[in-house]
């Protein structure tokens, strides 16, 4: 509007449904020009061109930015990034201010948008501007508080692959950002990923189609497992257990209860529910279930939503282990503080228990959170997938070791140092007990046993399912690796381990995105295919579904297969060699280490970030290893990614990220 | 707009029933007001019961459909479910099958799981006191619960069924069961393995669960909250934040009129919501609720709006 800021601005009325699409058509390309601002009242929606080429479009009845796009307002909107911010972000104690929109100009090369939040403690103005560049979208906030100053959150909603750091304050849930009170300069970056399918080369993902259900039930695959036969199992949250052999579905069990997990035994179907452990057992071979057999329940249930029971597992002992949700909602609190906390009604919740192949059943490991993924390899090792939340700063892997402490600490009130431990029966399993010692915090800070992988929150897993271990080579070049599914990212990782001073670390890849919705359960059928359940409604995103996912046999995918901690830094090991003469630059290796706070609020972010330069980048004689040398600290997870990284067969590396868990250094490189 | 309300209606109205075919079901399921690990079952002549399976000690019965699955089917599910139809305490004492004392309950019950199959009825096992024992519940009269009991072994002294919660009077012991001389157990004929007892529900009075523990808040995130908003701002219906006693503008057949909102308003809007319309709002008609909720439910909703003046505490 004023002309000698040289702005072009154009107003388009739009009334049909697709304005939006209308409007990014008609808007000019905006190149070496200057931004441009196209406001629509009706919509109360303003779109905006930067001068770099970006485009974004800001909702003023709520408050935020909503969706950017690349390349010029020329891309449809369809394209645009929806940037997941919650309708008006603005929040005292988590719930929204009263908004009022002030306005918006065009100023500097930037457009400025203006208005104010009214709260019983006062009105804050707030100016906003937003840039957005290659690595990600800046929003920066000048806050005017009233004289006194009251606590503010900028709350955003989940989503697949953005990476958010504020100025603000280090606590807090993951898409909630806290600012300083009475801060007056606050900047939120939201990094992404790459956009667009990863799906490695040699891979296809295959839908099965699900029972038809009668209307209002649901299909949930929450469980997965082949008998010697090839026919797949399924046990499911609300319609019991199915078969599925040559393209036909059979119903063999129903009535449970959350069957998030099951096994195939030659004595029967072992299925988790949320109160027990069952056998089943189809007696008369007509492939369905007579008897449910109560094989382990002397554990607390108290009734509430997230007690589920994940498992079992089987070692080659025929030990099952199966782990057990902490409560929300039921239970005592562990610290005194408010805030998100899960509870424990005590009577192991929080524990991953064992049932020994003589019926007994024992508190096997602790300090879980929500441990919804479990999985135990050919050598007995067991390991356990967290949930982020309290205690739990980013969802992680862990190997689970007997008695260890794994990082909750609820489950110490049912350790015998606070006077638990003790074995229910039918007597006390209901009863929860109406006291509870006091727990310290420097009693259980340092028994913590760190994770063996972090699958840093965000970028890799808001919501792990189970490990899966890869022990074929019908899946392409990862045998003796892990795969887990993930629920909130849509995504299927994977993990390599290296032992390092007696114990697990390692590093988590990207494998493959997006699932067609969030992903749940991993299971490799008897042909090295790896099958995967889908869930939707609140756990993950879209709808339920099972997918079938399996490598051709040939095609070599071009990925980071291994990352190897050594005594100078890292060996990167591709799964095929570079160009011949390749070399690799400074700026095609970009790293960085950080750490999580272990505190009880919900999530941390990333602290302690530091930008790492490696002194050396060398690449092997046969092109496929990248060794790289720098500074190395225990404690710390190095996050890595190539750049512009071309396979000799010109393949591009699709999976340019992983993370690599450094909990212990390597005292001699072994040869 | 509007068709995306009623789609949201008519998603509120079709409840999740299950219905028992022509085999009995057993289902576990979080169900109002009933121990973590109950187990429900269901038989086709429309008679079900809850059995806690911790102390193998039937709880309730009704007759009508089985469960409606609602609190487990919808939205993010894990909420109870209820039953479908008046449900008559059983009252008997926990674990009223007793080994060598009528009024020592069990030191320890091992629920051991139970064995279904086709139209026959279910059978739950445990070992209480570590003998093994099967028990079977149904129905084949109105008014009437028949339990059988078999013990792995052929009884030797000393097994007792608890009447408490019962009279003598309502108590048909089965064949060779005899009753104690104070006449608050049943004991059991010895060398038999296997024995009946007859339970009269008669006058026992049944009672409807409400389906959730409605509130205001519940109601208004379920039916209003797509259109009305609790902090001011405006959506397709007028905000509710400091409704209650505010003087709206409306139309009424066309006409502009002023009223101070209160209960009978709300009311009227709810059930006619056409009858007058805040001035500004009628581009998208809200639909009438009036076979959706009940009196009942209007009231916590005006009480809802009015506490809080729409705005949570």
């Amino acid at each position: 509007m004023k002309t000698e800021f040289r702005f072009q601005v154009a107003r388009i009325l739009g009334r049909h449904l697709f304005w939006a699409w209308t409007v990014a058509v008609l808007l000019p390309t905006a190149r070496a020009e200057p931004a441009a601002m196209v406001k629509n009242e009706k919509e109360g929606k303003i779109y905006v061109a930067l001068p770099n080429g970006y485009s974004f479009v800001y909702n003023t009845k709520k408050f935020h930015v909503e969706s950017m796009w690349q390349g010029g307002a020329e891309q449809r909107p369809e394209h645009a990034r929806n940037l997941a911010i919650q309708s008006n972000p603005w929040q005292q104690n988590l719930r929204s201010l009263e908004g009022e929109w002030l306005g918006a100009e065009l100023a500097g090369d930037e457009v400025v948008f203006r208005y104010a939040m009214s709260g019983k403690d006062g009105r804050v103005e707030i100016r906003e501007r937003i840039s957005i560049n290659q690595q990600g979208v800046v929003l920066s906030f000048s806050l005017v508080h009233p004289k006194q100053a009251f606590n503010m959150n900028y709350r955003m909603r989940q989503s697949s692959y953005r990476l958010v750091e504020t100025t603000g304050q280090k606590r807090g849930r993951g898409h909630v950002q806290y600012i300083h009170l009475g801060q007056t300069d606050y900047q939120i970056t939201m990094y992404f990923q790459e956009g667009g399918d990863h799906f490695p080369a040699g891979y296809t993902l295959e839908p099965i189609t699900l029972p038809k259900l009668p209307k209002g039930y649901l299909f949930e695959p929450a469980g997965l497992d082949f008998d010697a036969d090839g026919t797949l199992y399924v046990s499911t949250r609300t319609a019991g257990v199915w078969t599925y052999k040559k393209g036909v579905w059979k119903q063999f069990a129903d009535g449970l209860y959350d069957a998030l997990g099951l096994r195939v035994r030659k004595d029967g179907i072992y299925v988790m529910q949320k109160p027990e452990l069952t056998r089943l057992v189809d007696e008369d071979g007509d492939g369905v279930a007579e008897r449910y057999e109560t094989v382990a329940s002397n554990f607390r249930f108290a009734g509430s939503y997230h007690e589920f029971a994940y498992g079992p597992r089987y070692d080659s002992q025929g030990n099952a282990y199966f782990s057990l949700n902490l409560s929300a909602g039921v239970g005592h609190k562990i610290s005194k503080s408010e805030g998100i906390q899960m509870l424990t009604p005590l009577g192991f919740r929080g524990f991953v228990m064992k049932l020994s192949a003589n019926g007994e059943l024992s508190p096997y490991a602790h300090g879980f959170r929500s441990p919804a993924g479990i999985g135990i390899n050919k050598k007995d090792e067991l390991f356990i997938t967290d949930n982020q939340g309290d205690w739990v700063p980013s969802s992680y892997l862990i190997h689970v070791r007997p008695g260890g402490f794994h990082g909750h600490p609820a489950s110490l009130l049912d350790t015998p140092k606070y006077g638990g431990g003790e074995t229910l029966n039918s007597k006390t399993v209901y009863d929860i007990p109406k006291k509870v010692p006091e727990i310290k915090e420097s009693d259980f800070r340092p028994l913590r046993l760190p994770p063996t992988v972090w699958l840093p929150h965000e970028e890799y897993a808001n919501s792990p399912g189970n490990p899966e271990f890869c022990e074929t080579s019908k899946f392409g070049p990862f045998e003796g690796q892990m795969f887990i599914a993930e629920l909130t990212k849509e995504s299927i990782l994977r993990v390599q381990l290296q032992r390092v001073g007696g114990a697990y670390q390692g590093t988590v890849f990207p494998f493959l995105r997006p699932l067609p919705s969030g992903g749940f359960r991993l299971r490799f059928s008897p042909n090295g295919e790896l099958y995967v359940g889908q869930l939707s409604r609140g756990w993950g995103n879209g709808k339920t579904g099972l997918h079938k996912l399996s490598w051709d046999g040939k095609t070599m995918p071009f990925e980071m297969k291994s990352v190897t901690l050594t005594t100078k830094g890292f060996d990167i090991r591709m799964t095929l060699p570079l160009a011949p003469g390749a070399k690799l630059k400074p700026s095609q290796v970009l790293m960085s280490s950080f750490r999580y706070n272990y505190w009880k609020l919900y999530g941390s972010e990333r602290i302690d970030k530091t930008i790492i330069e490696p002194d050396n980048i060398r690449l092997s004689e046969d092109r496929q290893t990248i060794h790289l040398s720098l500074p190395l600290k225990a404690g710390f997870l190095y996050a890595i990614e190539l750049v512009d990284v071309v396979a000799e067969d010109g393949k591009n590396l699709v999976n340019r990220t992983c993370c690599y868990t450094l909990n212990q250094l390597v005292k001699e490189d072994t040869k | 707009m509007s068709g995306i309300v009623l789609l949201l209606l008519a998603q509120a109205a079709s409840a999740v029933d299950l219905n028992v075919d022509d085999r009995p079901l057993v289902y576990r399921v979080a169900l109002q007001e009933t121990p973590s690990r109950g187990i429900a079952v269901g038989y086709p002549n429309q008679f079900n019961y809850v059995l806690d399976s911790v102390s193998l000690t039937p709880l309730y019965i009704w007759t009508g459909g089985f469960l409606n699955l609602d609190g487990e089917l919808k939205g993010r599910g894990g909420n109870p479910c209820s039953i479908r139809g008046a449900r008559i305490e059983l009252n008997l004492l926990r674990s009223p099958l007793r080994f060598g004392d009528a009024s020592r309950e069990p030191e320890d019950t091992v629920f051991t799981g139970y064995r279904r199959k086709g139209r026959e009825a279910p059978v739950f096992q445990a070992e209480i006191d570590g003998h093994q024992v099967a028990m079977r519940l149904w129905s084949e009269a109105k008014n009437q619960v028949t339990i059988e009991y078999e013990l792995a072994e052929d009884r030797k002294k000393g097994v007792y069924f608890s009447t408490a919660g019962f009279t003598k009077e309502a108590v048909t012991p089965g064949e060779g069961v005899t009753w104690l001389a104070d006449d608050s157990a049943l004991t059991l004929p010895v060398g038999k393995r296997s024995f009946r007892v007859t339970l009269d529900l008669t006058g026992r009075k049944g009672l409807m669960m409400k389906k959730q523990k409605i509130t205001g808040e519940l109601l208004y995130m379920q039916y209003c909250s797509a259109c009305h908003s609790l902090n001011g701002l405006k959506m397709i219906g007028p905000s509710f934040k400091g409704l209650w006693g505010k003087t709206e503008k409306v139309l009424v057949k066309g006409q502009s009129h002023e009223l101070v909102v209160d209960a009978e308003y709300i009311k009227r809007s709810v059930i006619d919501p056409q009858h007058d319309i805040v001035a500004g709002y009628a581009l998208v008609p809200m639909p009438s609720f009036k076979a959706i909720l009940s009196a009942e439910e209007v009231e916590l909703l005006i009480a809802f709006i009015k506490q809080g003046k729409g705005q949570k505490k």
